[in-house]
């Protein structure tokens, strides 16, 4: 039975999507949508871990199964699904586009729960592709110019990252001689086939500088698209690092020290230009970068001091959870605001869309403050210099999350979608309130799936977050004293510079006021035109001088 | 001495044999035409799959015709010919179903059909071939059979592109013979056995023996479209869409790669072959020949351009499996003889589907097409998506051993090759896909010149299915993978 029912954990979804293709099933299994995340839920909740089963018929010889980890990870991606997969079958079926998002859309859930029960290189790598690659629909669903340029940005890291990854892998399968992914944990791996890995990994995780494609596709995405994207998808990418990188075993100091800059970078990087957004999507996508920023880190200084990791890895699967309903919840409550008609509702998803996005900032007795309290013991291990740095890090992540918080409660009032998701609002309304309880009471739940939440001291937890609701205040009452308006700041800045494409922002936010030119209009550059082929008939005469060599030679040779 | 076995000479005489009976009914005869074509195709994948279990059984099947002294005809069942034997016997017995479907009410049928099943009759005597002379001997009957095929429109630019297959194809025949000649003349032998015929050769005469592959491989390279060998291949995409398949998947760059993987391992061996220095220039020609053919695909606008020069890049990998001299490595080159033939023939079959059902022959001309097509572009894309290499496709499956195979002998360039070939796949596949599911047609959108049956439709999906199943069944034993670890079990036991 519990094997069943992990099958069912990626097989529902596809067999779903399978359908979608059929005319004469589309209506029934476009209502089932809600529901092709339940097996997982139900998988996470029933089935015993540690349990493995082989299926040596399957692709290379393929393993399922669940660890410890690859549960509390299953149940809250589940969680996500159900609730994004409720609201996503809110679309108006006029929409033309529509059976082919909701298709997408299974696909990639098949693909992000499959990839948290499989245990080998092969499946893993399987899922992750379906995951990666059906993405694409949910990225370009509103086929506007934003949604275009933001889904081949996000194609091209797609494929740049499958490719690592597959190169990664097997090197590393190549040299553990193994095809299991918790082998391949204990196995020494090469330098080669580590940054690989962490690269492939990386650019699904979305921290600095692997991000540039998550602002725009979490923005460009409808919401709950977005929801499962930023809540459950970029989580694939700390799954697999957890379930492929020798935490805990061995000591990287290179890398852990990479990682480490990385995550501090994100941190940074996602508060400077996260502030100046004028999209509360892209302001919660920055967030997310941030926030993935702090996650990389804390896998970096595992790497470091490997004594850490019995902390900081519980801690980094609370902050994932933590992380994954509260961000679902925002994204869905902007999905859920934007749908509902002004008035009494709008109102109350606002105020409850207060209760995540304090989660996210940290304030006292929320999932968030017990996430970064877990953490902060882990870091307390590392050795002073990079123990102080994350330290530091750590408040200013807190620090800078409010500063986000605090931009996109500003934000979100005027906030009017390009094509306004019209009708259904109750479909929409319900999961972000769902998904905003259960964000309020993970803490509650927390203890019957791991067993370490740590005492929350609510005076450091709250001083990061009135320290940046001051700040908050400070600056914008400084900037409306000085009459000054800062510009936007283009999302995927990195590439704002070297594209012509991001000018397409502008017409993006209805809002948008033109940021700072940041370099002169130059013409598009003209893609070098390949010749068709060179050498139609070349090839024709070398074969000719080679046989004329090649009679001479044999005349030469022959008695 | 003669020596008759039926089973091979039944699957050489099920196309062989019914070609004369082709030729001879006239066009208006269809029905009978279509049901001695599809009799002979399900007899001949029906006797191919029980040779299989024959061979898998360790029994062998050997029919001999002396011609001279030293020199005899021979057809002999082994492993490796199964291979062939059984992607050819699968993939004709659809892409019959298909031309019958394609050709309705086009003149010259017979004349097709006839021509047709000589082709895939040569390739079932190539298949079993036991020794090279008689692999030269159905190598030249399937240059001559396909030339009516490629010009089986006859228009200008038919005959052209026929022109430029004979000079190719004559040109690498000419060499083939000369190394055949010449090996015979320095060995006394030309036969196939597991690790090569040549014993002390190697020693005594390496200078000559490095010639004579030289120039097998040239002549065989031509039909495997090696480049510089290669620039027939493109030009033949005028011919109608199951020749296309034919070309491509089921007989004439599989004949070139098949020789090629002969060759390197049942005449030189492949120990000696390493020895003598020839594979890594082998190899080097294949990553060379993978790199220029997706560079050339990149800047196709036509789709069957850029599906050809695809197959170009796509074939190579089974050279480099093969030249990698390694056994995983030669596991995923051999797979990919059969995994490039599904998805390519599916690929081939869509792009006529298109053409026949809206006059789409152009990448650009695709916008929206998903919606209007959704069957054929779902068969297209599985395919696309295999080529690139994403499990659980067919592709996977080859690129992995080919990956696995070059770090396992120490030569880890192949990984960066093999990404390099994988970067540019998804550069000039992904946008096809893009255009066709989500782009809005740009005028109104093209009207429908003809249904497409079930003699159109069937097809694809079936080879798409077999794409899907060769990746996600890949370890069941009587996948191509299984039956390749069998093979190469053979060859480095």
């Amino acid at each position: 039975m519990p094997e069943a029912l992990l099958v069912a954990v990626p097989i529902l979804p596809l067999v779903l999507a399978a359908a979608l293709a059929l005319p004469w099933l589309r209506g029934i299994a476009a209502a089932a949508v809600p529901l092709a995340a339940l097996p997982a839920v139900a998988a996470a909740l029933t089935v015993p871990v540690p349990v493995a089963y082989a299926e040596p018929w399957l692709l290379l010889g393929a393993h399922a199964g669940l660890t410890e980890t690859g549960r509390v990870f299953l149940l809250f991606t589940g969680v996500l699904w159900l609730l994004a997969g409720f609201a996503a079958s809110a679309g108006t079926p006029a929409d033309p586009g529509r059976t082919g998002f909701l298709a997408c859309f299974l696909l990639a859930m098949s693909g992000n729960l499959g990839l948290l029960v499989a245990l080998d290189v092969f499946s893993f790598y399987a899922f992750f592709a379906v995951m990666s690659f059906a993405s694409y629909g949910l990225v370009i669903h509103g086929r506007t110019q934003a949604n275009i340029f933001a889904a081949r940005v996000y194609i091209a890291f797609v494929v740049a990252g499958e490719l690592a990854l597959f190169a990664g892998l097997a090197l590393a399968a190549q040299t553990a001689e193994t095809t299991l992914l918790a082998e391949l944990r204990t196995a020494e791996l090469s330098t080669a086939a580590l940054v690989l890995l962490i690269l492939g990994l990386g650019v699904k995780l979305g921290a600095a500088p692997l991000h540039l494609w998550l602002p725009l596709a979490h923005t460009a995405a409808p919401a709950p698209a977005s929801a499962v994207l930023s809540g459950a998808m970029i989580k694939a990418g700390l799954f697999g690092m957890l379930a492929v990188l020798p935490l805990g075993l061995r000591a990287l100091p290179e890398f852990g020290m990479a990682l480490i800059c990385a995550g501090m970078l994100s941190v940074a990087l996602a508060a400077v230009i996260g502030v100046t957004q004028r999209n509360p999507k892209t302001v919660l996508a920055y967030s997310s970068v941030g926030q993935m920023g702090v996650v990389a880190a804390a896998i970096g200084a595992g790497l470091l001091v490997p004594e850490a990791w019995p902390l900081l890895g519980p801690a980094l699967v609370l902050l994932a959870a933590h992380h994954a309903l509260a961000k679902g919840a925002l994204f869905l409550g902007v999905g859920a605001f934007a749908a509902a008609p002004r008035g009494r509702r709008r109102s109350l998803v606002a105020l409850a869309l207060a209760v995540p996005a304090l989660a996210l900032a940290g304030a006292p007795w929320t999932s968030g403050s017990a996430a970064k309290a877990a953490l902060a013991d882990g870091l307390a291990l590392v050795p002073t210099g990079w123990g102080t740095a994350l330290g530091g890090a750590l408040i200013l992540g807190s620090l800078a999350t409010t500063l986000l918080m605090l931009r996109f409660a500003w934000v979100l009032p005027a906030y009017a979608p390009n094509a306004a998701p019209a009708g259904a609002a109750a479909r929409r309304t319900l999961p972000a309130l769902a998904a905003t309880a259960l964000s309020a009471g993970l803490l509650a739940v927390w203890p019957f799936a791991l067993p370490a939440v740590p005492a929350i001291d609510p005076v450091k937890a709250a001083l990061p977050v009135l320290g940046g609701l001051a700040l908050g205040a400070g600056v914008a009452g400084a900037l409306r004293l000085g009459r000054i308006r800062i510009g936007e700041i283009p999302a995927a800045e990195g590439l704002a510079l070297v594209s012509r494409d991001t000018d397409t922002q502008a017409t993006r936010m209805p809002l948008a006021i033109r940021g700072p030119r940041w370099r002169p209009q130059r013409p598009r550059p003209v893609w070098p035109r390949l010749p068709a082929d060179p050498w139609p008939l070349g090839g024709a005469a070398a074969l000719a001088l080679l046989l004329a060599m090649a009679l001479i030679e044999t005349a030469r040779y022959l008695p | 001495m003669i020596q008759i076995d039926i089973l091979p000479l039944a699957i050489l005489m099920t196309s062989m044999g019914i070609a004369p009976v082709l030729f001879a009914i006239p066009d208006a005869r269809s029905r009978l035409r279509t049901t001695i074509n599809l009799a002979s195709a399900s007899a001949k994948l029906a006797l191919v799959i029980w040779l299989s279990i024959r061979v898998a059984d360790g029994a062998v099947h050997a029919a001999r015709l002396p011609v001279m002294p030293g020199l005899d005809l021979v057809l002999q069942a082994d492993a490796l010919s199964v291979l062939f034997a059984a992607l050819s016997a699968t993939l004709w017995l659809l892409t019959t179903i298909y031309a019958v479907g394609y050709l309705e009410k086009e003149p010259n049928r017979n004349r097709f059909f006839g021509f047709f099943s000589l082709c895939v009759g040569a390739t079932a005597g190539l298949a079993m071939a036991g020794n090279l002379f008689t692999f030269l001997l159905f190598y030249e009957v399937l240059t001559l059979a396909t030339y009516p095929l490629v010009v089986h429109r006859g228009t200008a630019a038919a005959l052209r592109a026929g022109r430029l297959y004979l000079a190719y194809t004559l040109g690498g025949g000419m060499l083939v013979m000369l190394g055949t000649v010449w090996l015979w003349v320095l060995a006394g032998t030309t036969d196939f056995v597991p690790r090569g015929v040549l014993g002390g050769l190697a020693e005594s005469h390496p200078g000559e023996l490095r010639l004579i592959f030289v120039l097998l491989i040239a002549g065989l390279g031509v039909k495997a479209a090696l480049v510089p060998l290669h620039a027939w291949l493109p030009a033949a995409m005028v011919a109608p869409a199951p020749v296309s398949a034919l070309l491509h998947a089921v007989a004439v760059v599989k004949a070139g790669a098949f020789g090629i993987v002969r060759v390197v391992y049942d005449v030189y061996g492949i120990d000696t072959a390493a020895d003598l220095g020839v594979t890594g220039p082998l190899a080097a020609a294949a990553c060379v020949t993978i790199v220029y053919g997706s560079l050339c695909a990149l800047a196709q606008d036509d789709l069957k351009r850029r599906l050809a020069y695809s197959t170009v890049s796509q074939v190579a990998y089974i050279t480099l499996g093969v030249a990698l001299a390694g056994p995983v490595a030669a596991v995923g080159g051999l797979a990919h003889l059969i995994h490039q033939g599904l998805i390519k023939i599916t690929m081939f079959l869509c792009a006529g589907n298109l053409a026949e059902a809206r006059g789409i022959k152009a990448v650009s001309e695709m916008a929206g097409i998903g919606r209007t097509m959704p069957a054929t572009m779902l068969a297209f894309s599985l395919a696309a998506l295999a080529m690139i290499g994403l499990p659980p496709l067919a592709g996977f499956v080859s690129k992995w051993h080919l990956a696995a195979g070059g770090i396992a002998t120490d030569q880890a360039w192949v990984v960066a090759v093999l990404l390099g070939s994988s970067l540019l796949n998804a550069a000039y596949f992904l946008p096809i896909l893009h255009t066709a599911w989500f782009r809005e047609p740009a005028g109104a959108p093209a009207a429908a010149k003809r249904p497409i049956g079930w003699m159109l439709g069937v097809p694809p999906a079936v080879t798409a299915a077999l794409v899907l199943a060769a990746g996600l069944l890949a370890n069941a034993p009587f996948s191509p993978l299984g039956w390749t670890r069998f093979i190469i079990s053979l060859e480095y036991s």
